[in-house]
């Protein structure tokens, strides 16, 4: 091969020469990123002018609002939002905006959508738990909006262990649960851009990995163990189980001892669960016994037989406390991620390559770059190592994987691509570029805000978005971003912060995520905490009500079964309901057993203040805040709207008609703006069917699988979905704005504001305007309608 | 969709290719030319069979997904007399020698001539995410891709009935994720809907007549004006094509396949009272409009306890359905080209737990399929006396799918590559069972 496995010295020495005569100075100020920018901005003239290209034009203010809140904050900006920059003096009045909304909270709400999407977070994280789906979501959040630097994330997330309330990184290897060689596969992909999935059965096809490298590369993660925490050795209920055993042991013991006196030694035990005692008879060994102990077989059988029966009796309870505890266990099952202690990682039955056999056991060894030494490591060590390797900054495409992907968000074309599937063909299509942007995001050692404010502060970024048609497989020189169309966050998120009040903080779900986390540590906490004793004296309690309940339910069945036959479904309709509320109880009375007075009742709002954020409810009256004001509140409920005073003239009749309008808003104001919230804070991925999914919201089953084609629902939405009636409503952010605007003039002003961030042009303006005159009132819905349905309102320019 | 420039354009290319391969060489069983084209050798993994596609097959498919389990012995796999059985009895059916369980009397009575009941699918697959993924894809699942289910493949090879509407529609609940469009194009992706009375989502103006609808529209094409001709790129054009095509449906006849408003009360009946029977009904609908394939699922399967009394309730809107689904797809002379599948992840241990119940089982279970060309009032393979082990002609999930894939006219042998190319085919390795077939 290969790009990656050339002497790596020799990159990298080439990339610090560069750093020196490129980033003299660390980006920190204005100032300073001004001229890494400009820096950049020269590699892509200079290239530009080599390719003949000319530049396109730059933006205006207007354009650029738009464009930089959609990139960073993810969604278009308010109306206000809007005035504070245009009445803002200062000529750096850019740069300021992009550094305020790189620290807001749509920041983290927009990369969050789009880290979602390459790491898979959806929904139980496939077959984990919700709990764990949420530990990890809020992790990811939180990396974000505290900017670690991004070698750091990964580091965190490949290197995971640990329980889910300690470390919500622990959600990158659940995500996989049982699929840890596609796992490596998807790590290999999203943080070092290289494809290996087709090696993992034949060697590669177009590259030269081979299937060897494959298994040598899983072999450093075998040993991580997502598995149901219940079995793990350690466990309460692993130690019981082996209680249980031993107990019944213990029973048939006891009557065998009774019955012999004690005088029989090494009476062999048998279970009446298998053939054992056939096999014995049918034997030597049985008639040897039989000798030795001068023992009749009859009698022999006979005391068997009663022992087995005292440890059926036992093994029955037992089975019943296991049960008991089983039901226990089930929520807290995949809270952790360990060590499996003794895996060894082989070769598939098929192998088919002469440099080994089948099932041989595999080495672990990196694929390029640095090797490992894994000869005495245990487990822990080897991923600890592995991570290292691949969060290095000398790892031959840890840098240029996240350089391009992060320069891609901004341009919507990466200098290579595609930047996730790197080969020997591989070519970046601006090579001085390229390595700047590498040594740029070492430089920085991977601070992705300080990185992606430099790229937003070139020239080339602010200029106007492509016109042309790109030509697939093209290399592109950037001589502005691409056209791009929104992301399905963008569409919906721009539409929630034009109708709901600080959409950017309303978390709605975070409160019973924090409160569903604590209560897993809890039961955790409460079934592990306890001494063995206490746990199987719990156990055995539970057990035996268990069997009293069971019992219960079996004689209600058999009524059931009965009314059934009699087609009796008055009588079958009632027995049903006391089954379901027998079995309820029965859930209620378990719990009482297990957990006594504690009752996880958790307070979401307290676990909020525990870490410091500042939680509040949302009024009205707080509509206004600006961006960093807001940031780092959390507001967690809607406030009711009030309706406001009637106007003083109206006449009876005239005031019952407002009454029932104001009321009439007030509705579709709760039932509808109140129940949205920006993408990422509702159910996410939100389900089919979901605005979100018809415009293309990824599913998270693959990595990057958000789409952006046209399709006939997203046409129907927006033609006949309820999204107008949002943004009209008169306790709406941007509805509000209308109603209290006085002239026409002004309302279509300020609709164009909203709607498409700019002013109208004096067509436009004419053909609004004529629409309001000739068709009065409501007219405004039907521009809102028209603009919401147009295309450049669904494109980044 | 994958988001590298690259991808998309060995995407185009393929599909471009793909397309002109299906009016070429389908139907006509030829190779699959495709193979030599991408120069990759290690991909010709056939699916060991060199049958020819069926002659006149069908041309839609039902597809009805037990979510959870059913269990094999109280439904289409009964044995009488044997301790294993519990309370639950067999009845005669209007098959000869044909006995099912006593909760689907009207399927008995009225339809098990109808049936090709298979009491030999067998798998490995124990739990219901890994369980649901194979039955629907004949894969494994995996976390580095998806892949398409029957509606889509079938949408793949032999085209959409009618350009109108969707290839494929999922109805009933929200938890269905596997089985959709997986690493095809998006316009495979089946269109879901979760409410059959709801209709198609938002093909109704909403509170504006007709008129201020098309001046709106067009005020919005006059505002966009300066945009399209800045920017005259294919993804915009795109978009201007997709509010066409919406306008066009939402004054298209095909839009009353949706609406179950239009179906007479003795119908509504019917197919039941219930979300199952009116799913079923709005299947039926969908079908009549040449839509290709229709999921409908309906769970509430996993009985791990009081599976006798959970079980007879399911049953009763099953037999209630389906039954009323068969009858009516006969007397509209749509069941000879629809295939009409009912399946689901796996069975269920025929041991009776202590509570009563049936735990996962995927050593032996049942399927049925009916219509499309089936020989009725067949049942294929057979499991042991307590059911517990296939003893007759097993059949894998891939089998399985094949056997649906088969009877569709979609190519067996014929590999299609993921974005990542790696070759897949309809059913896997699976192998068809034609003798459900006449």
């Amino acid at each position: 091969m290969k790009i990656q496995s050339l002497p790596f010295g020799a990159t990298l020495v080439a990339a610090s020469c560069l750093t020196v005569t490129i980033l003299l100075l660390p980006v920190t100020h204005a100032d300073d990123i001004k001229k890494t920018a400009a820096k950049l901005d020269a590699l892509i003239e200079a290239d530009l002018k080599e390719q003949g290209i000319p530049a396109n034009d730059p933006i205006d203010d207007h354009t650029f609002l738009r464009r930089i809140y959609l990139d960073v904050a993810g969604r278009i900006p308010t109306i206000e939002e809007a005035e504070t920059f245009h009445a803002d003096p200062n000529a750096n009045k850019r740069s300021r905006l992009i550094k305020d909304l790189l620290h807001s909270d749509g920041y983290v709400s927009h990369f969050y959508n789009y880290w979602a999407d390459v790491l898979r977070i959806n929904r139980q994280l496939g077959n984990a738990s919700r709990q764990a789906e949420s530990a990890y979501q809020l992790w990811v959040k939180d990396a974000l909006a505290n900017n670690m630097p991004y070698d750091q994330f990964v580091f965190e997330m490949v290197n995971a262990k640990g329980y889910i309330w300690d470390n919500g990184a622990v959600g990158y290897y659940q995500r996989d649960r049982g699929m840890p060689l596609d796992n490596m596969s998807n790590t290999v992909r999203i943080f070092l851009g290289t494809r290996l999935e087709c090696a993992q059965c034949h060697d590669h096809p177009f590259d030269d990995w081979t299937q060897m490298d494959y298994y040598k590369m899983a072999e450093f993660t075998y040993g991580i163990d997502a598995r149901n925490y219940t079995n793990s050795p350690g466990s309460n209920r692993t130690l019981l189980k082996t209680h249980l055993r031993e107990h019944k042991v213990e029973a048939y013991q006891e009557v065998v001892n009774e019955m012999t006196s004690g005088k029989i030694e090494k009476f062999p035990f048998f279970d009446s669960n298998n053939r054992q005692l056939e096999k014995f008879l049918a034997g030597k060994n049985g008639a040897a016994f039989f000798e030795r102990n001068k023992i009749s077989k009859n009698r022999f059988l006979s005391i068997v037989k009663k022992a087995q029966a005292a440890a059926d009796k036992q093994s029955e309870i037992g089975r019943r406390a296991d049960r008991a505890v089983g039901d226990l266990y089930n929520s807290i099952q995949y809270i952790s991620i360990r060590d499996k202690g003794d895996a060894t990682l082989k070769l598939p039955h098929d192998y088919q390559y002469p440099d080994a056999d089948p099932h041989d056991v595999v080495s672990a060894s990196t694929m390029f770059g640095d090797h490992i030494n894994t000869e005495e490591k245990t487990d822990t060590e080897k991923v600890e190592a592995y991570a290292r390797w691949m969060t290095s900054p000398e790892n031959p495409t840890f840098t240029r994987v996240i350089a391009n992907r992060l320069w891609k968000k901004a341009f919507g074309i990466a200098v290579i691509e595609p930047f996730d599937e790197l080969t020997n063909y591989s070519k970046p299509s601006n090579p001085a570029l390229m390595q700047a942007l590498e040594s740029l995001m070492r430089e920085l050692h991977y601070d992705m805000k300080g990185f992606l404010e430099v790229v937003y502060n070139t020239k080339a970024y602010q200029r106007s978005a492509d016109k042309n048609e790109i030509v697939l497989g093209t290399p592109y020189h950037f001589q502005g971003p691409l056209l791009r169309r929104m992301s399905a966050e963008q569409v919906w998120d721009s539409i929630v912060a034009l109708s709901l009040h600080n959409a950017d903080q309303y978390r709605p779900r975070l409160e019973s995520q924090l409160a569903g986390i604590e209560k897993q540590k809890q039961i955790y906490a409460s079934l592990e905490g306890r001494a063995l004793d206490d746990f199987i004296a719990m156990a055995e309690a539970a057990g035996t009500e268990m069997v009293a309940l069971y019992a219960k339910q079996e004689k209600l069945r058999d009524q059931m079964y009965k009314a059934r036959e009699a087609e009796n479904t008055e009588k079958y309709n009632q027995l049903r309901k006391q089954l379901n509320e027998l079995s309820s109880a029965g859930k209620q009375r378990l719990s009482e057993i297990a957990y006594g007075a504690e009752d996880f009742k958790i307070d979401g709002r307290d676990l909020i203040a525990a870490q410091g954020a500042e939680n509040m409810m949302m009024m009205m009256s707080e509509g206004g805040m600006t961006t960093s004001e807001a940031t780092g509140r959390i507001v967690t409920k809607l406030a009711k709207v009030d309706l406001p005073a009637p106007p003083d003239d109206l006449s009876r009749s005239q005031l019952n008609a407002w009454k029932v309008q104001q009321r009439n808003q007030q509705r579709v104001y709760s039932n509808l703006v109140g129940k949205m919230a920006r993408a990422s804070e509702l159910e996410s991925p939100a389900p089919r069917g979901h605005f979100l999914r018809e415009f293309g919201q990824s599913d998270r089953e693959v990595i990057e699988n958000a789409a952006d084609n046209a399709s006939v629902p997203q046409a129907l939405n927006l033609l006949n979905g309820p999204m107008v009636e949002a943004l009209t409503n008169q306790f709406a952010v941007f509805g509000k704005r209308i109603h209290e605007a006085e002239t026409h003039e002004e309302k279509v002003k300020l609709i164009f504001q909203a709607m498409l961030t700019r002013p109208p042009t004096e067509r436009e303006r004419a053909l609004m305007i004529r629409e309001l005159d000739s068709s009065g009132e409501k007219a405004y819905e039907s521009l809102v309608w028209a603009l919401l349905n147009t295309q450049q309102f669904l494109f980044v320019l | 969709m994958n988001t590298s420039l690259l991808n998309k354009f060995d995407e185009l290319s393929r599909r471009r290719f793909i397309s002109g391969a299906a009016k070429t060489f389908l139907g006509v069983g030829s190779l699959p030319l495709i193979d030599k084209l991408a120069g990759n050798a290690t991909a010709a993994v056939s699916a060991g069979t060199n049958l020819p596609l069926r002659p006149n097959p069908a041309q839609r498919v039902i597809y009805l997904y037990m979510g959870g389990g059913m269990t094999h012995m109280d439904t289409f796999d009964p044995k009488p007399g044997h301790e294993n059985q519990g309370p639950t009895k067999a009845i005669k059916t209007n098959a000869d020698g044909v006995q099912i369980s006593e909760y689907l009397p009207a399927l008995a009575a009225n339809h098990a001539d109808k049936l090709a009941i298979v009491r030999s699918l067998t798998s490995t697959a124990g739990a219901h995410s890994q369980g649901n993924y194979f039955m629907h894809t004949s894969y494994e699942q995996r976390a580095t891709i998806r892949h398409p289910g029957i509606g889509a493949w079938l949408q793949k090879f032999n085209g959409r009935l009618n350009s109108n509407l969707p290839g494929s529609v999922f109805v009933g609940g929200n938890s269905r994720i596997n089985g959709g469009g997986g690493f095809f194009e998006p316009e495979f992706e089946p269109l879901a809907i979760n409410d059959p009375n709801g209709g198609l989502k938002n093909s109704k103006r909403r509170g504006i007549n007709e008129e201020t609808f098309d001046h709106r529209l067009d005020l919005a094409r006059e505002l966009d004006r300066e945009f399209h001709e800045n920017y005259d790129v294919k993804q915009v054009r795109a978009y201007s094509q997709m509010y066409d095509d919406a306008v066009r449906i939402m004054t298209s006849r095909d839009l009353q396949a949706f609406d179950l408003g239009l179906e007479d009360q003795a119908t509504r009946d019917a197919y039941g009272d219930h979300n199952f029977g009116q799913d079923c009904l709005l299947a039926r609908r969908l079908i009549e409009h040449n839509v290709r394939a229709v999921e409908v699922t309906y769970g509430g399967w996993d009985t791990h306890s009081s599976n006798f009394v959970t079980v007879p309730e399911r049953c009763a809107v099953l037999d209630q359905a389906l039954s009323a689904l068969l009858t009516d797809l006969t007397r509209r002379g749509l069941l000879d080209d629809t295939l009409v599948v009912l399946t689901t992840e796996f069975g269920r241990t025929p041991r009776i737990n202590q509570n009563e119940g049936r735990d996962h089982y995927p050593k032996a279970f049942s399927s049925v399929i009916a219509g499309g060309g089936i020989r009725g009032g067949q049942t294929y393979g057979k499991t042991s006396e307590g059911a517990e082990e296939v003893i007759e002609n097993p059949v894998k999930i891939p089998d399985f799918n094949a056997t649906i894939a088969y009877g569709l006219g979609i190519p067996l042998d014929h590999i299609l590559y993921s974005p990542s190319k790696r070759p897949f085919t309809v059913a896997h390795k699976g192998v068809p069972v034609t003798e459900l077939y006449s």
